[in-house]
C-alpha cells in the first residue's frame, strides 16, 4: 500500500511547511520514493481528523499513522532500520534534537518574521481570512512586513554563524553525506525558497553551497518543487 | 607513557580557558590516565613543539594534537571504547554542537566573566590580558549581537551586545546583572532538550555535554556570579554534569 504524507497546502499547489519538508526529505533519505501526497487546509482538518489533532506532517504507513515530524523521523528509521540510517545511533537521535531546537529559536521569532507577508500570499485564498486573525493576534498588521525582508534576513542570517563554522569543515551536518539533522536545518531554507525571493544567504556563504547540495539530492527532488526563489 | 594535557592557567595553577574544559572531560569519559599541565600566557615556549601557541595541546606517547575538536576526535579514534558521538551522524551533530558552544556560547559568557577572568590571570600577565581582550572584543561578533537584538527589541543601546561593549573590561562585566538575563535567553534550545531527555546525548553524557559544560566550569573557576537560576533545568542538569568523574565540577573554582 502507498505510503501518503498529509502536508499543508497552499494556493497553486505550493507546499511550504518547513516540518512537511523534513519529512518528506526523511522519506527520500530512505529510499521511499513513490508516496502520495495530499495537501491540508487551514479551514478543513478533516482528512487528518482521524489523528484527533490539527497538525501536519502525518505519514500514513499501512495501517499505522504518525503525526509529528520529530516522531515521523523516528518512526522511519525504526520501520526501514535497513536502510541509509538518518541517526545511526540513540547519541545522533539525541543530539539531533539539540539542532532541532536551535532551529526553533531561530525560526520564531527570526525567519517567519522574514516572510510573513510571503506566507499569506501564498495561502490558498479560502484560509487567508482565518490565517490573518491568527497571525496577526501574535505579530501585528500583515502588511507591515511587506518591506524590509532584505534587512531582516541581513540580521537572520548573522545568527547563522555556529552552522556557517561547521559547514566550513565538513559537507552536511550529518558528516561526510546528509542525515535527519540536515533535514531539519534544510526545511527553513526550503519554506522560504518556496514562498519567496528574498536572498537569505549571500553565494559564497558555505551555507549556500550546502544548500546547493540539499537541493541535488534525490535527483532534484526539492529543487523541483514550485517556487520563489531561484 | 601518561598522557599529557597542557592547558591555559592562571594564578594557583587556576584553569582558565573553556575551550581546555573539554579534552579535561574527554579524556575522563574515556577512562584514561593523564596528567594536567598548567601553561600561562608567558610560557608558550614550553609547547613549542606543538609548532603553534594554543591551548589546549594533548600529548600521547609520539603524536602532539592541538585544538580542542581535533584532540576529541584523535581519542575517539585511538580509544574506540565509550563513544565521544555515537557514530559518524553522531559525530557530525557533535561537531555543530562544539561550534555553536565556541561561536555563541562562550561569547555570550565571556562578558559576565571577563573581568573576575583578568583578575584569576598571574598578575604579571594581567596588562598583557588587558590589552589584548579589549582590543579583541570591542570588534562585536555580529551574529550573537543579531541573535541578543532579536530576543530583546527594546533593550537601550548599551545592554545590547555590540552597544558598550568596546570599552574597559570593567565596561564590559559591569551590567552583567541585566546582560545575564539576555545570556540565559540565547541558552533556550540546550533549556529545550533538557526538559524532556537527560542529557545532549541522551541517558548519559558525551561530547555534547561536555561542550557545552565546559564554559560553566571556566566561569565558575574564575568567578562566584550565579549564572543559572537553581530552577532552571539547565541548572539540574549542569549539576549532574558537575557531580561526574569524582565531582571534578563541583570540586573546581567558587561554590556556584
Amino acid at each position: 500500500m502507498t505510503i501518503k504524507v498529509y502536508e499543508l497546502g497552499g494556493r497553486d499547489g505550493f507546499r511550504y511547511c518547513p516540518f512537511c519538508w523534513r519529512t518528506l526529505m526523511a522519506m527520500r533519505h530512505k529510499g521511499l520514493h513513490e508516496f502520495e501526497r495530499i495537501p491540508v487546509y487551514y479551514r478543513d482538518k478533516s482528512p487528518i481528523a482521524f489523528t484527533e489533532q490539527g497538525l501536519t506532517p502525518v505519514l500514513v504507513d499501512g495501517d499505522r499513522w504518525i503525526s509529528d515530524s520529530w516522531e515521523i523521523a523516528h518512526y522511519l528509521e525504526d520501520t526501514y532500520a535497513d536502510r541509509p540510517p538518518l541517526f545511526g545511533s540513540d547519541m545522533a537521535r539525541a543530539q539531533a534534537s539539540v539542532i532541532s531546537a536551535w532551529v526553533l529559536q531561530l525560526h520564531r521569532p527570526g525567519l517567519v518574521e522574514i516572510v510573513l507577508w510571503d506566507a499569506f500570499e501564498h495561502l490558498d485564498p479560502e484560509d487567508r481570512d482565518w490565517w490573518r486573525e491568527v497571525r496577526e493576534q501574535r505579530h501585528g498588521r500583515l502588511e507591515d512586513y511587506k518591506e524590509g525582508r532584505e534587512e531582516r534576513a541581513l540580521a537572520w542570517r548573522q545568527r547563522l554563524e555556529p552552522l556557517r563554522v561547521t559547514l566550513s569543515n565538513q559537507s552536511f551536518l550529518g558528516g561526510e553525506s546528509p542525515a535527519y539533522a540536515d533535514y531539519i536545518v534544510f526545511g527553513e531554507f526550503q519554506y522560504a525558497r518556496c514562498i519567496s525571493r528574498v536572498e537569505l544567504i549571500e553565494a559564497d556563504d558555505p551555507i549556500y553551497d550546502w544548500r546547493e547540495r540539499m537541493l541535488d539530492l534525490y535527483d532534484g527532488f526539492a529543487r523541483a518543487a514550485p517556487h520563489e526563489s531561484v | 607513557m601518561t598522557i599529557k594535557l597542557y592547558e591555559l592557567a592562571g594564578q594557583g595553577d587556576a584553569k582558565i580557558s573553556p575551550h581546555c574544559w573539554k579534552p579535561v572531560y574527554a579524556l575522563h569519559h574515556k577512562g584514561l590516565e593523564f596528567e594536567r599541565i598548567g601553561i600561562k600566557f608567558f610560557e608558550k615556549d614550553r609547547i613549542a613543539f606543538s609548532g603553534q601557541k594554543l591551548l589546549p595541546v594533548l600529548q600521547d606517547d609520539e603524536k602532539t594534537i592541538c585544538d580542542s575538536w581535533a584532540i576529541a576526535e584523535y581519542l575517539e579514534e585511538a580509544y574506540p571504547d565509550r563513544p565521544l558521538f555515537g557514530g559518524e551522524i553522531g559525530k557530525g551533530e557533535a561537531r555543530f554542537i562544539h561550534d555553536w558552544t565556541n561561536t555563541v556560547q562562550i561569547f555570550a559568557f565571556r562578558r559576565l566573566f571577563i573581568l573576575d577572568a583578568y583578575n584569576t590571570v598571574d598578575p604579571a600577565e594581567q596588562a598583557h590580558y588587558r590589552a589584548t581582550r579589549e582590543g579583541r572584543f570591542s570588534k562585536s561578533q555580529e551574529g550573537l549581537q543579531s541573535d541578543l537584538n532579536t530576543i530583546d527589541h527594546d533593550a537601550p543601546p548599551r545592554r545590547r551586545w555590540g552597544g558598550g561593549y568596546g570599552g574597559t573590561l570593567e565596561d564590559m562585566q559591569a551590567d552583567r546583572d541585566t546582560h545575564v538575563h539576555d545570556v540565559r535567553k540565547l541558552l533556550e534550545p540546550i533549556r529545550a532538550v533538557l526538559a524532556h531527555q537527560p542529557f545532549l546525548a541522551g541517558d548519559a553524557p558525551a561530547y555534547a555535554d561536555y561542550s557545552v559544560l565546559a564554559p560553566f566550569v571556566w566561569g565558575k573557576s574564575v568567578s562566584n556570579f550565579a549564572l543559572l537560576d537553581p530552577d532552571d533545568p539547565i541548572y539540574s542538569w549542569r549539576d549532574r554534569m558537575y557531580h561526574l568523574y569524582d565531582d571534578l565540577g563541583h570540586k573546581t573554582g567558587y561554590l556556584v
